[in-house]
């Protein structure tokens, strides 16, 4: 489970006058077994919130727990029971995948017998075997996208995070990565992903916030969402959505 | 075709412009680096030969028994000072440094005229060999001088002073440190530097930019975990660069048939000893260094950019080691990398005093120290704005 109370963020610049809020008091729960899903366009706060969750950065305002743990006092804690995969992560070119592997198991301290059937287990689940021990850099996209998932989920997390994952992806690996977040709500994980694509949502959200200028103008069920707002597609309704959202912030500034 | 060219040439220079590192490294830098070493050298130079120019040759000579006439040379040349001595003070005084050169003579008697035998007695260090230099022209003189006298007597015309050889009394190992030292260390240190370099770059501010370091972010494993392996790996890197230097040297002294003067084993176990612990130290100062500059790169183009810059430094200053008569000073063991060269080279020529060389092995080791401290304050305060790719 994630819980996010009030969380807030800005990144501030020397002169303090361009100070960006890049998350600005955004609350949400992720529960086991269902898939949350993050939207919103280029520059929401989407992936800031990410990292904030992934303890890779701290909040400058709320509470963000992860399975009861909070993200900032007990971070360790946080890290030995998530999964992140980014899209902008990147993996080491010169080592193989069984390598990538081995040395992300061996970050997660899992001992060297459990490691190797771990990854023997994978190579099977994620179907890696044609390239398991080639050289990362010499392997297509979308396998290397399938060993990036397989070094996410080495340590069996209880939570999953996957932040544009599907970006940069052809059709059938995008389709892949999409049947491996279903796999993971299955298993009871909980999974939490950020998307620009409504499409992806429809498609696998239970439940969704949507981001716009790092403030949270939409949280609830995707079937609310769909109902709530007017459009034939689901790209009309989300574009509808932030044009709401930005007149709304409009007349809140010119009220200042 | 030609429009594209332009176009491509026309995209590159104004990325170039707005690239203030680029320029620098690419223009500013060569443009200052020979005035630059001109003028650290010049004024090196200088001092050098005002150094030499004070300096007073001190000669001690045994068995000229009325040493008037060198005495008399000392009033109207304040550059020389004499001293009588017996021959079995010869070694102790040489080595203590407080004589130059040291005058063996015989003195015989032809025809009841005097004629001395001269052999001079030196070390062929720089200082050593222009004190030899001197006397050599000082008893030319005054053999000349003791010609003219008798011709003008018409007197008994015998070779009055006649110089019956030199002894240098350098051993062989400060010979060859005096050779070879300085140019040893200039490229035992530099390639070190490149050696850990080559490594320290990728392994820190590429795996930012590829985002690899991120996801190793991710697991309960502790940054400075991860980067100690890595500071290991770079040391290990620079050391390897080392020992491939050396088997380059000595494939060169192969390839010489030996002729070549240098000989490792002149050196002695002891003071190898000494040299590998002082790179070792040496490796561990560029390794903290180069990880500390690539981890707070930007980007890998950054890092790159602030490692050349650094190596330029490091040239530049182990230049002074391979400068004739730089001798390894105390103000020179106060500075990093410097007092590293000048220490390996008093060690291969067999002078380098205990007390300095610790002195050298704990400024390298609490430099290194301190900067490993300062970086790891600085993830712990700033860690988002240091490790991730922004």
């Amino acid at each position: 489970m994630i819980e996010a109370k009030q969380v807030g963020k800005i990144f501030r610049t020397s002169k303090g006058k361009d100070d960006v809020r890049a998350v600005d008091g955004v609350s949400f729960r992720c529960e086991p077994g269902r898939v949350f899903a993050l939207l919103g366009p280029n520059g929401s706060g989407k992936t800031t919130l990410l990292r904030m969750i992934s303890t890779l950065m701290s909040p400058d305002a709320g509470e963000l727990k992860v399975l009861g743990f909070d993200c900032v006092k007990e971070s360790e804690e946080v890290r030995k029971r998530i999964g992140f995969l980014t899209g902008s992560a990147g993996l080491h070119e010169k080592l193989s995948g069984r390598e990538t592997l081995e040395f992300f198991g061996k970050l997660h301290g899992i001992p060297s017998a459990t490691l190797k059937k771990k990854i023997t287990e994978m190579v099977e689940e994620f179907d890696l075997t044609e390239f398991i021990d080639r050289a990362t850099g010499k392997i297509s996209m979308g396998q290397k996208q399938r060993i990036m998932i397989a070094r996410t989920l080495i340590h069996d997390p209880e939570v999953v995070i996957f932040d544009e994952a599907t970006t940069g992806l052809d059709v059938l690996a995008a389709k892949g990565l999409i049947d491996i977040i279903r796999a993971c709500r299955d298993a009871g994980k909980t999974v939490l992903f950020s998307t620009h694509i409504m499409g992806e949502v429809a498609l696998l959200a239970d439940d969704v916030t949507v981001l716009h200028k790092g403030r949270q103008i939409y949280s609830g069920s995707i079937e609310d969402l769909k109902e709530s707002q007017v459009g034939e597609s689901m790209e009309e309704k989300f574009i509808n959505l932030l044009e709401t959202a930005d007149s709304n912030l409009k007349k809140e500034m010119a009220s200042c | 075709m030609l429009a594209v060219m332009w176009a491509s040439l026309k995209k590159e220079i104004r990325e170039v412009m707005r690239d203030k590192r680029t320029l620098l490294l690419t223009i500013l830098v060569p443009l200052g680096f020979y005035p630059a070493m001109s003028l650290m050298t010049k004024d090196l130079e200088q001092k050098q030969s005002a150094k030499m120019s004070e300096r007073v040759v001190t000669i001690a000579v045994s068995g000229w028994e009325d040493d008037t006439e060198l005495r008399m040379y000392n009033l109207v040349d304040s550059k020389m000072a004499w001293k009588s001595a017996e021959s079995d003070q010869m070694q102790g005084l040489l080595d203590s440094g407080k004589v130059d050169v040291f005058l063996e003579v015989e003195k015989e008697t032809v025809e009841g005229y005097d004629q001395r035998k001269v052999k001079l007695h030196y070390f062929s260090t720089i200082r050593g060999t222009i004190a030899y230099q001197d006397v050599m022209v000082f008893l030319t003189a005054l053999k000349t001088a003791e010609v003219e006298k008798r011709l003008k007597g018409k007197e008994y015309l015998i070779n009055p002073i006649e110089i019956i050889g030199a002894e240098n009394h350098l051993t062989a190992r400060e010979i060859s440190g005096s050779k070879y030292g300085g140019m040893g260390a200039y490229f035992i240190i530099f390639l070190a530097f490149t050696g850990c370099m080559a490594v320290a770059v990728d392994t820190a501010a590429g795996e930012k930019e590829r985002g690899t370091l991120e996801a190793m972010l991710v697991t309960p494993a502790s940054f400075m975990g991860v980067a100690f392996g890595k500071l290991v790996f770079i040391i290990i890197m620079g050391l390897i660069s080392v020992l491939s230097t050396i088997g380059g040297i000595v494939i060169m002294v192969i390839g010489y048939g030996g002729d070549s003067g240098f000989n490792l084993s002149q050196v002695g176990f002891i003071s190898l000893l000494g040299i590998a612990v002082l790179l070792l130290a040496l490796v561990l100062f560029f390794a903290t260094i180069l990880f500390t500059f690539s981890i707070l790169a930007k980007s890998n183009k950054e890092a790159h950019v602030r490692s050349s810059m650094l190596m330029i430094v490091v040239a530049m200053s182990l230049v002074y080691c391979i400068i004739p008569g730089v001798e390894l000073t105390k103000s020179i063991l106060w500075v990093p990398i410097l007092n590293a060269a000048m220490s390996i080279k008093a060690l291969w020529g067999g002078a380098m005093p205990l007390a300095d060389y610790f002195q050298v092995l704990v400024i390298l080791l609490v430099l290194s120290a301190l900067v490993l401290l300062w970086i790891s304050r600085k993830v712990n305060a700033d860690r988002e704005k240091v490790l991730l790719k922004q």
